[in-house]
């Protein structure tokens, strides 16, 4: 028996050598995707593979400094995150922040990027890029090629603009999505000697008196203003909605008694909470934060719908290779877990929201977040110039 | 406060080397046309990242008060301000610098500049810790009314001319609306160019306005560039402090306008941007022989001069505890502060004392480096006036496209930079003041924003804007300002000839 086995195995062997030689071959006859389909390991195993050198750095086994080019855990951190054939990236990637210097996507992008650029070997040129909500710097990232060395910080008003429909391409669609990296933190604030004791005494307060209400948030088309109008929607009332440009402004609209209720994020404003010039009524989304009050409920908790909060994440251009895709997401992850950047969550407070997403999962709630901000403007008839238009057009 | 400790931390070597470096990156900044203070901030941003919150902040300090001033010096020397405020100083500035006193009015630029940041750093110590309750009554109603106070100014800036002034003023408002609508979220004026939507933004605005538009015109007739010999130069002296006479004219002017400065730079918004228009309006509207300003009025250096550097002192107010910016420079500030942890609010004083403290010592110290640094350099700074039109005209074509761009890294800043540097040469040929272009633009937005959202704040309710305290007094000095010259040539009429004779004897 044993020796009749031989010959079985030796085909086996042969078979197998003889599929390998194929599978070597193939990389030159286009069918390159299979053969590495096979072995390039999916965004989520390699995220176990990076928790674990995360949890070996936290029990002390690696050194980190964030001054240097490289350190233990980074190297280890490299070790465990496969690196596209073609060796991507071999130039310096450039991030695109659709907004200013200092601000909230700025932060965002320098404090991931900086670990990210030692895992990658890369450096990371950061294009600040602001105008009309974002859209200035999406319509450059689409002129730019599709070769994963532009990168854009999308917020949550991509999702919105693209169910506006007042752009010439569409966000979700022709964008790969990279990583979301951060949640929603934002809370509906009332100054200290406000008269509303709950979240609900307001809103039944808004119910009786439609318009008296006046709430405030970052602007036109923005997460706060949908969030807001998806309420007047579940309530059949209406807010008066007075948005300012800049926090300061609205804190002080908020503290002067121009605006009864702000939406505003948790780290912004938290030190005037801490002083007692305002407090919570509510979360804004699904989450209750227990660092700031487990007491206060949030909104759906409440039982109201939540269609979008502002995430904070990475895209780029629809064609961009895979490979690449998941290797700047898995750096991307491995740079959120590193303390340059967990340092700077908690100091402004977004460590409370969690909202990590990988790449497909991201896509997903983009996709779900503009179809829900669609039907809103659909049902609500939501008016900006743009949309009026874009129907007469029809 | 401890200011005390301010200083001792600002007198430090190392920080004091960095605001010398600093000063010395602004005024190198602010002069070049086409650069400006915001490119330098802006560029400095990710230094930030490794100096630290106080060491960044003294230095970028550094930069901005002497880019406020060096603005004025672009202003004065090439009729290119480097930035808004300056467009009031070149009114009267560079009609010197025409008539070979270039060297006269860039000293009185200088000290004008030194004694406004000096007394608005004085004020502020005083008056900041008072002024965050009246700044919490600032709505949009207010911003609304001060934008109309800055528009009032514009009656100031015809060279003869209301309506063309008006025209210009107009103009100016009507390119402010172009871009997506802050309060709607439509599309105005966009012609289907995705790029525009962001806006016309100021900067390559008055890049385009100020530098291109000198240019075309130096093509058209000749600018001063050039004009200047060696001869002059050696005339001047290497520490050339401004006569006793010019101070003797100015120094009601200058004292009068650092205070209104201060005040006015310390109210949320664009403080800073009117306070210079309003230190030249109120110079020009109070007094009662005008007949020189527009053609080289000693006053009309020291008076925008001196609002605009106290104003910046006092833009720090609003800043430092509501976190509001007053202008571009300042909103970088306030990014700067953020990205190290450091939250501008009521909280900032009791939290990072050494921070505010900092900031408040700094402003008078960085002020008195300009001082002696810029009028160290005026030899330096005339030379550039011996440089030929056509090696000068190029190469700040080439800052002026650098520095649009540096800004914002958008390409169709360089097409609204050359759009505009086109509109001020058409401007400047039919004499329709590009001040005034500017001023619409820039307030146009916070006009338009203060109007309706302070229609949304009263819910609908347009008695707002008079039932106000604030938006009353500040409708009130509009009129004034307006009326001021009406009145002054009324009360010249009852007295008959003799202010005629003043008038010819001038």
């Amino acid at each position: 028996m044993r020796v009749r086995a031989r010959p079985h195995l030796l085909t086996i062997a042969t078979i197998a050598l003889f599929a390998l030689i194929v599978a070597a071959c193939g990389e030159d006859d286009g069918v390159e995707e299979a053969a590495t389909n096979g072995d390039w390991p999916s965004q989520e195993e390699v995220v176990a593979d990076i928790d674990e050198v995360i949890a070996q750095f936290e029990d002390g086994e690696y050194d980190y400094d964030d001054g240097a080019d490289t350190d233990e855990v980074i190297e280890a951190l490299q070790e465990v995150i496969p690196q596209p054939d073609d060796g991507f990236p071999e130039r310096s990637i450039e991030w695109i922040v659709p907004w200013g210097e200092g601000g909230g996507s700025d932060n965002y992008a320098r404090h991931i990027g900086h670990d990210a650029e030692r895992i990658f070997g890369e450096s990371i040129v950061y294009n600040n890029m602001p105008g009309a909500s974002g859209e200035v710097g999406l319509g450059h990232l689409f002129t730019q090629a599709a070769d994963g060395y532009t990168i854009y910080g999308a917020i949550a008003n991509q999702t919105i603009n693209d169910a506006l429909g007042i752009q010439p391409y569409s966000f979700v669609d022709d964008s790969s999505f990279v990583i979301r990296n951060q949640g929603a933190t934002e809370i509906y604030w009332v100054a200290e000697d406000s008269q509303f004791e709950t979240f609900e005494e307001m809103l039944d307060f808004a119910v009786d008196n439609p318009g008296e209400v006046i709430l405030s948030g970052s602007g036109i088309g923005s997460d706060d203003e949908f969030r807001m109008l998806s309420l007047e929607q579940d309530l059949g009332t209406e807010f008066g909605f007075v948005p300012f440009d800049g926090v300061g402004e609205r804190t002080s609209a908020l503290l002067g008694g121009d605006v009864d209720v702000l939406h505003e994020t948790a780290g912004t404003i938290y030190d005037l909470y801490e002083d007692g010039q305002i407090r919570p009524l509510a979360y804004g989304g699904d989450i209750v934060f227990e660092d700031i009050d487990p007491d206060i409920p949030s909104v759906a908790d409440l039982g109201y719908d939540v269609p979008i909060g502002r995430w904070r994440g990475v895209t780029t251009l629809a064609d961009v290779d895979q490979e690449r895709i998941d290797y700047m997401h898995n750096v991307f992850y491995a740079a959120a877990q590193l303390p340059f950047y967990t340092e700077y969550e908690v100091e402004f407070f977004q460590h409370v929201a969690g909202g990590y997403l990988n790449s497909e999962e991201f896509e997903a709630e983009a996709q779900r977040e503009r179809e829900q901000v669609e039907n809103l403007i659909e049902e609500l008839d939501y008016d900006t110039g743009a949309v009026e238009e874009e129907l007469e057009g029809e | 406060m401890d200011i005390v400790g301010g200083f001792l931390s600002v007198l430090q070597p190392g920080h004091l080397l960095l605001m010398i470096t600093g000063v010395f990156i602004g005024l190198v900044f602010g002069t070049i046309p086409g650069l400006s203070g915001v490119t330098a901030v802006a560029l400095l941003v990710p230094f930030s990242y490794a100096l630290g919150a106080e060491a960044s902040i003294i230095m970028m300090i550094g930069v901005y008060v002497a880019a406020t001033c060096a603005g004025s010096l672009a202003a004065v020397l090439f009729n290119m301000p480097g930035d808004v405020m300056g467009a009031a100083t070149a009114r009267d500035g560079y009609p010197l610098t025409q008539l070979g006193q270039a060297d006269r009015a860039i000293a009185l630029a200088i000290m004008s500049s030194a004694i406004g940041g000096i007394i608005g750093a004085a004020l502020l110590v005083g008056v900041a810790p008072q002024f965050l309750r009246i700044a919490l009554q600032f709505g949009p109603p207010e911003y609304f009314a001060m934008a109309m106070l800055g528009m009032a100014c514009v009656a100031s800036l015809g060279t003869g001319s209301l309506v063309k002034a008006l025209i210009a003023a107009v103009f100016g408002l009507m390119l402010a609306t172009v871009g997506l609508d802050p309060v709607s979220g439509a599309l105005r004026f966009t012609f289907d160019i995705q790029q525009l939507q962001g806006g016309i933004d100021f900067i390559p605005a008055i890049i385009g306005f100020f530098a291109v538009s000198e240019i075309l015109m130096g093509i058209y007739k000749g600018t001063a560039a050039g004009t200047y010999t060696k001869e002059d130069i050696r005339k001047v002296r290497r520490f050339p402090m401004p006569s006793l006479a010019d101070l003797k004219a100015t120094r009601l002017t200058l004292f009068r306008s650092s205070i209104i400065g201060n005040f006015v730079g310390m109210l949320p918004g664009a403080g800073a941007t009117i306070a210079a228009f309003l230190g030249y309006g109120t110079t020009r509207q109070l007094s009662r022989d005008t007949s020189k300003f527009g053609h080289g009025d000693v006053r009309g250096v020291a008076g925008p001069e001196s609002a605009n550097n106290s104003a910046a002192a006092g833009s720090m107010v609003p800043l430092l505890t509501l976190g509001i910016p007053g202008g571009a420079t300042t909103a970088i500030l306030l990014g700067v502060l953020i990205l190290n942890g450091l939250r501008p609010g009521p909280l900032l004083f009791r939290d990072s004392p050494e921070v505010t403290s900092s900031v408040f010592a700094s402003m008078p110290v960085a002020s008195l480096l300009v001082f002696v640094i810029g009028l160290l350099t005026v030899r330096m700074l005339l030379r550039l006036l011996t440089i030929p039109f056509k090696v000068f005209s190029t190469v700040i074509l080439v800052f002026a496209v650098v520095g649009t761009f540096a800004i914002y890294n958008r390409p169709v800043d360089l097409w609204i930079m050359l759009f505009c540097g086109v509109i001020g040469f058409f401007a400047k040929r039919f004499d329709f003041p590009i001040a005034a272009i500017v001023l619409g633009l820039v307030l146009g937005s916070i006009a338009e924003t203060g109007l309706v959202n302070g229609i949304g704040v009263s819910r609908g309710d347009w008695g707002v804007f008079f039932s106000r305290p604030f938006t009353l007094g500040t409708f009130a000095a509009a009129a004034v300002l307006l009326l001021a010259p009406l009145i002054w040539s009324a009360v010249g009429r009852l007295r008959g000839g003799e202010t005629e004779k003043t008038r010819t004897s001038a």
